[in-house]
């Protein structure tokens, strides 16, 4: 791989965010009174590990690219939540709001999304495969066919609002009503720095009915709002669904849970 | 040149389908079909509704041939146009003049089904296209039809009671005078239909047959879909096109129940099957019948019980 493809792969967490994640790292990991001390020797040794972590960010922060990422990026943070023990949903709690600045919840976009997921998330794991296989069925290839994985998440986010949206001057007014015009119109540059910005991901899912797990293009070994990966799999299509046929599935699943039981 | 034009399709033979491309063809002088493109109403319907001019002549020649097969049959069946028109909600004096044979039939949307299912006993697509239409299901009632087929009979029966349930309650708010007419407003059912297409597709409405929809007819779509068009009445010249260009059966988009008099097929895998079992057709005629914010429960349950016995196999 090039220098320009590697750069080009890579999605910048913004300054401000960093912080705000490093942060949240530094009182995770700080001892508190009442630990024992097996874990004060757990979350020393994952100082360590998190110490070194920062520093190979801030070393390559001067350095040409070929040596690593200016700063932390989105590719880093499995690396990140791995020597913490913090997950995508802590992270997203602690940097998300509004272009207003006020603080948004991560959470579904509706009512029928967050029962869905509590129901995918009670079933075994080949049930799960029967309700993405039933989900599948119904929704449009055209969700699953758009190369979505090759995509910053600011191109996949606005290239699902294409498919589904009505009319690109709807996505406009949108957009600008929802104060993410900027992020709309720096969609294809194609550079790390169109990627949606940590802090925004997920107002964005909640203004435009995506899952966040999708929006950061994270597969079925990170979760975000379910327990459980195969369930972010199902909520990622699940949300591509007219909202007529999400009420159909979730009957469907309530009926079926009703009836064979959860496990 | 008009008349003799008009004169040349009065002496057409009445060939099934009504436009068969090479039956079309045979017709001389051969360039009758370039004619009827020239002739006035033609022009206005191609300007008026942007369809392509070469599908104008078509379905102008379907409707003068669907206006000679009524005036046919209602000899041979021996029903005057006032028993017709009452059988069908039809106006009494524009059906005798259908039946004079020397006017395209093209009826309202409202109550071509009635015409069809009551007083002709046939599909509206053998009406209108004089060939036997058929439906492959959108894919919420494909997956019905597929949980229908995994359920067990005393639970599709249990089923198919509570949709009669459900419809004899909407009957209910909802009567009519005419059996087979619609219940509702025909334009927002219509909407839902081809919402039901166009979620299957994951495309807007108005893009169903992708960028070279005509422009007529994006914005007859967009009158479907948009609650400030939806006064004017659907015309049967967009819902034959509709028909024509997704390859489905009219009765798809203008019978409540389209499941009565056409065949419906289903994806099973790779496999395209007919449906045939009766218990499933029923329901799946009563949930397309009802309008979306009754039928959604009532099709999530069939589904959940397809899935259910999914769940214990």
């Amino acid at each position: 791989m090039s220098t320009k493809e590697k750069e080009t792969s890579l999605h910048r967490v913004s300054k401000e965010d960093e912080d705000l994640i490093y942060n949240l790292v530094d009182s995770e990991l700080s001892a508190a009174p009442n630990d024992n001390a097996q874990t004060r020797k757990d979350k020393e040794h994952r100082r360590e590990e998190f110490k070194a972590f920062k520093l190979r960010m801030a070393l390559s922060n001067d350095k040409p690219r070929p040596e690593g990422p200016k700063r932390l990026c989105y590719e880093n943070l499995p690396e990140l939540l791995e020597i913490t023990g913090l997950s995508y949903l802590d992270i997203l709690k602690c940097v998300s709001k509004k272009p207003s600045g006020d603080a948004v919840k991560p959470q579904w976009a509706s009512e029928a999304e967050a029962a869905m997921c509590s129901y995918c998330d009670m079933l075994s794991p080949d049930r799960r495969e029967k309700v993405l296989a039933l989900i599948r069925r119904i929704l449009a290839p055209v969700f699953e066919n758009s190369d979505f994985e090759s995509m910053t998440p600011t191109l996949r986010l606005f290239k699902a609002n294409a498919i589904r949206s009505y009319c690109i001057a709807e996505t406009k007014r949108q957009t600008k009503e929802l104060g993410v015009y900027d992020i709309y119109r720096r969609r294809f540059v194609p550079y790390s720095f169109n990627a949606v910005e940590l802090n925004m991901v997920s107002y964005l899912s909640i203004s435009f009915d995506v899952s966040p797990h999708w929006l950061l293009g994270l597969d079925e070994t990170h979760t975000v709002l379910a327990t459980n990966g195969e369930t972010e799999t199902i909520m990622d299509l699940f949300c591509f669904l007219p909202e007529g046929r999400k009420q159909m599935i979730l009957q469907a699943v309530q009926t079926a849970i009703e009836k064979g039981g959860a496990a | 040149m008009k008349a003799s034009v008009m004169n040349q399709i009065y002496a057409m033979p009445l060939t099934y389908p009504y436009f068969d491309e090479q039956a079309l063809r045979a017709i001389e002088p051969m360039d009758v079909r370039f004619r009827i493109s020239t002739l006035e109403v033609t022009e206005k319907i191609a300007e008026e509704y942007g369809f392509s001019p070469d599908r104008v002549p078509e379905m102008l020649l379907a409707q003068f041939q669907a206006g000679r097969h009524i005036t046919q049959k209602m000899k041979s069946i021996g029903l005057s146009s006032v028993a017709a028109a009452e059988l069908s909600g039809m106006n009494k004096t524009m059906l005798s003049k259908y039946f004079q044979g020397k006017r395209p039939f093209s009826p309202s949307a409202a109550v071509i089904t009635p015409f069809a299912y009551n007083v002709m006993n046939e599909s509206c697509h053998k009406l209108m296209f004089g060939a036997e239409g058929e439906i492959m299901l959108p894919s919420i009632y494909a997956e019905m039809a597929r949980a229908m087929a995994k359920i067990p009979a005393e639970e599709k029966e249990a089923l198919l009671r509570k949709a009669k349930t459900q419809m004899a309650l909407y009957e209910k708010q909802n009567p009519r005078d005419i059996a087979n007419a619609p219940h509702r407003d025909l334009s927002e059912m219509i909407g839902e239909r081809i919402f039901e297409l166009s979620d299957d597709k994951g495309t807007q409405s108005y893009q169903l047959f992708g960028q070279e929809t005509p422009y007529g007819v994006r914005n007859y779509i967009r009158q479907f879909i948009i609650e400030d068009f939806k006064r004017e009445s659907p015309r049967m010249s967009l819902l034959m096109y509709l028909a024509f260009e997704t390859g489905l059966a009219l009765d798809y988009f203008v019978a409540e129940d389209f499941t009565k008099m056409v065949p419906c097929f289903y994806k099973a895998g790779d496999e395209v099957r007919e449906l045939k079992d009766q218990t499933a057709l029923k329901v799946i005629g009563i949930c397309a019948a009802l309008p979306v914010e009754v039928r959604s429960k009532l099709i999530g349950e069939v589904i959940g019980a397809g899935l259910g016995a999914e769940f214990q196999s």
